[in-house]
């Protein structure tokens, strides 16, 4: 039979014990925040890069975004159907005519001012049947 | 009580917990590594480069960092083949070959003599559906529906001779030379699938066994899926809003590449037109072909192939891939005698899935 453990012994345990225990819920709150939840985010990407990012469900109906991408400027609009680009001073205006998005992997482009606004899941993508389009 | 008990006696609270902080320490460790080391992780970067938005997914067990680095060099390698294959940028080394063209011949590097020789051996396969010199032609419209009109039958009558692949001569010497004096190359019918076939090199060399490249709408496959299923690839419903698919095809290990005419459409004096260019008329294409998507292992050649099925329709097309092995179809169509039609090659037989029931799907044996 062993001798009971020191007083020292039992702090040093609970240390490590608190130590372990942190360390656990750090990794599981990296787990969750890498995996976990589905909000959707409306993101302005220039040159691969997010330069705006917005939580779709912050967006209240004709509120608008101004962005500044490839020397000019693009304003989206949230609105009943979902976030549409309602004014640019690019040349050709194509990225007027797209549909509004509003669900994961939606995108407007306009080309001119090399700018992508997509919608994103913060978490894992909802199984979609397509992986991309050819078009 | 023996030397070794009596030892271990002695030191047995040290020891413990010298144990007891080692496994602590190797746990916490692990379950960092579960997170990094779990598997397959996927990254994906959207941009635009080569005028069209691109979009990149790597999926692959190599740390994220190393992983950024592969989509930076392949967000950099487009940006060079953009570079070199543009007409429209009079610094490029394709310009210089337009500029010389009827003088004397340039210097191709690797990859843009590269591209020549796929382009010129599509132009001859498709008895010049597809023809990379259709520069000339597509030049004149660019000028002119610039200027807010449409070209002459004068201008594209005189750009017409210009056109055709037998002017255009790739020396041993890594040389390019168009013969005709005013003849120009346009690679916009190849540059995307050449990118694309780049990109592939470079993720072999990188190791990245499993991605998902879309230029545009241009779609290499790597690998056969994310891990769980196979990659599957919606084709574009040609009366639908951009994303709604008409079908769907598994993919592994190919390139997916559609040229449709409701893509670029413009309106010009009353009627709408389309980007794709018949070099045998020098203006834009009509018919009751909607798209025309080609399944093959190299996407340059798809992608070339792609624009000469608009030009030539699906029943020549269709006589071509009788002697294209390896290579499958799915043209949509909508004509008064037929209505609404996906015609496809037997071998998408087992991965196509058709989504919209308005369209009647009929298989062709080409075999």
């Amino acid at each position: 039979m062993g001798l009971p453990p020191k007083r020292g012994d039992l702090i040093l345990y609970s240390v490590l014990a608190v130590i372990f225990l942190a360390s656990c819920a750090a990794s599981g709150l990296l787990l969750f925040t890498a995996r976990g939840g589905s909000d959707l985010v409306l993101e302005a990407v220039l040159d691969g890069k997010v330069v705006e990012s917005v939580d779709m469900k912050s967006l209240k109906d004709e509120s608008t975004i101004e962005i500044r991408a490839g020397g000019g400027i693009n304003v989206l609009a949230a609105g009943p159907g979902g976030v549409k680009m309602i004014s640019a001073d690019c040349r050709g205006g194509d990225c007027l005519r797209m549909p509004a998005i509003d669900s994961n992997g939606d995108v407007i482009v306009c080309l001119p001012h090399r700018l992508i606004v997509r919608v994103r899941s913060r978490g894992p993508a909802k199984a979609s049947p397509i992986d991309s389009m050819t078009y | 009580m023996n030397e070794e008990s009596s030892r271990g006696t002695m030191i047995r609270g040290p020891r413990k917990i010298g144990m007891i902080a080692v496994l602590s320490i190797v746990g916490v460790i692990g379950i960092f590594l579960i997170d990094t080391m779990d598997g397959a992780r996927t990254v994906t970067r959207d941009g635009v480069a080569m005028n069209t938005v691109v979009s990149v997914t790597l999926v692959s067990a190599k740390p994220k960092p190393q992983l950024n680095a592969i989509l930076d060099e392949i967000f950099a390698l487009i940006g060079e083949l953009d570079k070199k294959f543009s007409m429209w940028n009079e610094d490029s080394p394709l310009s210089e070959i337009n500029r010389n063209a009827g003088i004397s011949p340039s210097a191709a590097d690797g990859d843009l003599y590269s591209v020549l020789e796929t382009a010129r051996r599509v132009a001859m396969l498709t008895d010049g559906a597809y023809d990379p010199t259709i520069g000339s032609v597509t030049r004149i419209w660019r000028d002119g529906t610039g200027e807010g009109r449409l070209p002459s039958s004068e201008d594209i009558a005189s750009a017409l001779p210009l056109v055709g692949c037998e002017g255009l001569k790739l020396t041993s010497g890594g040389e390019a030379y168009l013969e005709r004096r005013g003849a120009n190359i346009d690679l916009g019918g190849i540059a995307k699938g050449y990118a694309l076939w780049s990109i592939r090199r470079l993720l072999r060399e990188k190791g990245v066994g499993s991605a998902l490249v879309n230029m545009g709408g241009d779609i290499l496959a790597v690998g056969d899926g994310d891990g769980d299923r196979p990659w599957r690839i919606g084709i574009q419903s040609p009366s639908k809003d951009r994303g709604t698919p008409l079908c769907a095809v598994r993919a592994a290990n190919t390139s997916i590449v559609t040229a449709g005419v409701y893509e670029r459409r413009w309106e010009m004096e009353g009627r709408e037109w389309t980007h794709i260019y018949d070099p045998s008329t020098g203006f834009p294409i009509e018919g009751d072909l909607l798209s025309a998507t080609v399944i093959s292992a190299d996407p340059a050649e798809g992608d070339a192939l792609s624009t000469a099925f608009m030009v030539i329709g699906p029943a020549r097309s269709l006589d071509l891939l009788r002697i294209l092995p390896g290579v499958d179809a799915i043209f949509v169509l909508d004509s008064d005698e037929r209505g609404m039609e996906v015609l496809a090659t037997p071998g998408v037989r087992d991965s196509l899935e058709m989504f919209d029931d308005e369209y009647r799907l009929t298989f062709v044996d080409v075999y």
